[in-house]
């Protein structure tokens, strides 16, 4: 599965390096050495760029396409199932290594508890929310191939990229619902529970997309 | 005999077209020629052997074992080369070695190197810069590089021009003197077939009408040249395909051994002549009697 992973790494790389690279320094510096070290609307800006990594899912799944790159691997000695929990793995790792990197991010600005452990699982729970997505999106990729379903990849990720303003007008600030209030949720374990929640839908979503590829051979 | 392959009541259905219960084996060390026209089920055969796609009922067995359970074990000794070629187009046949070698339990890397330089295949040159001939030949050399027991071939050298096409058929037919392989080549052109298969199997209309030696299988079919007087007609009435010409008349027989001493005063005055007859003609006359 290792070598399946290194021939898919490359967009899913990519994608959360340069989201890094380019997307932490988008913060100015007034606000990173403010009173609130870590100011919560921190997380909150950066956390839904996640979204981005959608975006490797979709140029992989295009050079596949346009490699017949299934076609190709399903000749080889290779179980189906280990080429879609290849690419579920990557698509792990892509969240992870952006997760991550806001984690050391925040870690590097404050060390308060205060602020560190609710923007870190704000970020977390993103991510956790982004495999499930990405993970019912490859189950239409499986099922319709990548050709019929790859426009609404591109759907959900501008959909999902832009969410947060529409959501910040229309639902927060209407009900005067303030970051520090939000953030309030990731004090508790509740951010715990849904994270693991997610993991263990993103692994069931991986064991029924193993399931329509190879229905998708009738 | 033992069989490498097997197949039991093999179904595929589609909206136009019905693979109906195919029940084929394939002699262990031989050659088999499939041979149908286009849209026989060929094609679906093979995919079906080799688990592409799903089947609609009954099985597969390939070296005794299940092609769906055993699909890893069974497709680590198997050289399969399609009618289209897929690769990662932007790599190179070098890139494309090293990544298949790791999936083969047996990938002799010095033989795939021997069989690029062979078919003349540049090592770094993108693949998508390759001809269409190019992508053949790697796709052999990927397919032979394993230390495949069963190799197939489906319509291999389709498309491609006649110096290929032979080059490409002398290879197989060296190859496989040579190594002792079973091998499974699907064609529509009888000639390929004709020139390295042991036995013929023909596929017409997605049903196997025909699966022979093709030793047995030429010496069976003759073309008898004959003029009325010359021939019982109850020998004219078994022929197939009879045609009357300005001198006489022919028809095919697909029992030659049963009438040759019937024949033989005639063939003896020179007023019947026996013709062998090709794969081609064999195809022609069940399609027609189909």
């Amino acid at each position: 599965m290792l070598r399946l992973m290194k021939k898919f790494s490359f967009w899913y790389i990519l994608y959360p390096v340069l989201l890094l690279v380019f997307g932490l320094p988008m913060f100015n510096h007034d606000r990173l050495t403010g009173p609130d070290p870590l100011s919560l609307s921190f997380a909150i800006y950066l956390a839904p760029m996640i979204w981005l990594v959608l975006g490797a899912m979709w140029s992989h799944e295009q050079m596949e396409s346009k490699a017949n790159g299934y076609a190709f691997l399903r000749i080889l000695p290779i179980e189906p199932a280990l080429i879609v929990k290849a690419k579920f793995a990557m698509l792990f790792v892509a969240v992870a290594i952006y997760v991550a990197g806001c984690c050391i991010a925040f870690a590097f600005v404050s060390t308060n508890p205060e602020y560190l452990i609710p923007s870190s699982a704000y970020v977390i729970v993103y991510g956790a929310i982004c495999l499930v997505v990405a993970a019912l999106l490859y189950l239409g990729i499986f099922r319709h191939g990548f050709s019929r379903f790859g426009k609404y990849i591109l759907i959900a990720w501008v959909v999902l990229l832009t969410s947060p303003i529409p959501i910040r007008i229309l639902i927060l600030k209407p009900r005067g619902i303030s970051d520090s209030e939000i953030m309030q949720f990731f004090r508790g374990p509740y951010w715990i529970i849904g994270t693991t929640a997610c993991l263990m839908g993103y692994y069931l979503l991986m064991k029924l997309a193993v399931k329509k590829l190879y229905e998708r051979h009738a | 005999m033992e069989h490498i392959l097997e197949t039991n009541k093999l179904r595929k259905e589609y909206p136009e077209f019905v693979l109906d219960d195919i029940d084929w084996k394939v002699p262990k060390g031989y050659v088999m020629g499939l041979i149908g026209p286009n849209g026989a089920g060929k094609t679906t055969t093979i995919k079906l052997i080799m688990n592409l796609i799903k089947a609609d009922g009954g099985y597969v067995k390939v070296f005794g074992f299940d092609n769906i359970q055993d699909e890893k074990q069974i497709k680590n000794k198997i050289g399969y080369v399609g009618e289209e070629q897929y690769f990662y187009e932007h790599q190179s046949a070098k890139w494309t070695g090293e990544f298949v070698s790791h999936f083969y339990d047996k990938w002799d890397k010095a033989r795939y190197q021997s069989l690029l330089e062979q078919f003349e295949i540049p090592l770094k040159k993108r693949i998508r810069k390759f001809s269409k001939g190019m992508k053949v030949k790697l796709s052999l050399a990927i397919a032979l590089s394993h230390n495949p027991e069963l190799i197939m071939l489906d319509e291999p050298t389709s498309g491609l021009d006649p110096i290929i096409r032979r080059d490409v058929i002398d290879f197989l037919k060296t190859f496989t003197e040579e190594n002792d392989k079973t091998v499974i080549l699907s064609s529509h052109i009888t000639d390929d077939i004709s020139r390295i298969s042991d036995y013929i199997t023909y596929m017409i209309n997605g049903r196997i009408v025909m699966n022979e030696s093709k030793d047995e299988l030429l010496s069976d079919w003759k073309k008898i040249h004959f003029t009325p007087e010359s021939l019982d007609k109850s020998i004219i009435d078994k022929l197939e395909r009879v045609e009357s010409q300005m001198f006489g008349s022919s028809g095919l027989t697909k029992n030659y051994l049963a009438i040759r001493d019937a024949l033989a005063p005639g063939v003896a005055s020179g007023d019947i002549k026996v013709e062998s007859v090709g794969l081609d003609d064999i195809l022609i006359a069940l399609v027609k009697g189909d």
